[in-house]
């Protein structure tokens, strides 16, 4: 392999790496705060989470 | 906060891509190595920078669950470990692939710098799966942050490492004495590349701060509907 094909591997490999931790850090915030709405939703009004 | 904190991401990113492509474009080529592939400096070591500067924030995080059981401290504990991890693995994953171009061989077991940093990621990486996988009990965070605090000790001694028994891993270049001087221009990209990557590691740490708040809310509301 050339010095360029190291070098753009070791590039991808550190891209895709901080690529994917930020998209699964974005992934975490959105779930967690629909699961809290969907929660205060349901202690709100306890009738309709009950039906 | 969330949302400042990927608006720092998105810069951080920026300073850090643009350093990217002026060591590329711009450096020029680096005494005492032939060839391209030596421009992996450009993000491999500010990365290996800002590591440090994350396990210095799991070292206050576990130092304040341990001393003061000071909720924030474990929640920045938390945070350093994820953030150690990634940037570690940023290290030891382009390092290698470095390593195979120049020195024709990915890893040397013989090199302190090598296996310090790589046990450093592996504490790391212990940090996070076991910090997913174990009850949140006090029993557990004293283990956690006593496993931080001892993970932290390895940064001086990582850092030091090429000046106390070099085998292979280049010496230092920046506070290495006058031989070891470093291409102004280089230089340059280079603090541009650590100031995007703590850029971006600061992003990261306050979105990544918002997540355990909210887990820590939601776990709250679940135990108020039980």
């Amino acid at each position: 392999m050339s010095d360029v094909a190291y070098l753009a591997a070791a590039y991808a490999v550190m891209i895709g790496l901080i690529g994917w931790f930020t998209g699964q850090l974005l992934d975490r915030l959105r779930d967690v705060q629909a699961r809290i709405e969907a929660v205060e939703e349901a202690i709100s009004n306890p009738k309709d989470s009950d039906e | 906060m969330a949302m400042r904190g990927v608006w720092l991401m998105l810069a951080g990113l920026a300073i850090a891509g643009s350093a990217m492509v002026l060591g590329f474009v711009v450096a020029p080529g680096a005494k005492g190595f032939e060839g391209d592939s030596y421009r992996i400096i450009f993000w491999h070591v500010p990365a290996a920078w800002t590591s440090f500067l994350t396990f210095g924030m799991l070292f206050v995080g576990s130092l304040a669950w341990f001393w003061k059981r000071a909720e924030w401290g474990w929640t920045l504990a938390g945070v350093a470990a994820e953030l150690s991890l990634l940037f570690g693995l940023c290290v030891v994953t382009s390092g290698p692939i470095w390593g195979a171009a120049e020195w024709g061989v990915p890893w040397d077991w013989t090199d302190a710098r090598l296996n310090t940093y790589g046990v450093l990621s592996a504490i790391a990486l212990f940090l996070v799966l076991s910090r997913r996988s174990q009850p949140d009990t006090p029993e557990f965070r004293d283990v956690f942050s006593g496993i931080g605090l001892f993970g932290f000790l390895l940064v001086p001694i990582t850092y030091m490492a090429t000046r106390w028994w070099q085998e292979r891993h280049p010496g230092p270049v920046i506070g290495g004495g006058e031989e070891n001087g470093v291409d102004s221009v280089i230089l340059q990209i280079w603090l541009l590349a650590f100031l995007g990557m703590t850029i971006l590691m600061i992003g990261q740490a306050m979105v990544s701060w918002e997540v355990q708040k909210c887990e820590r809310h939601l776990a709250e509301l679940q135990q108020r509907m039980d």
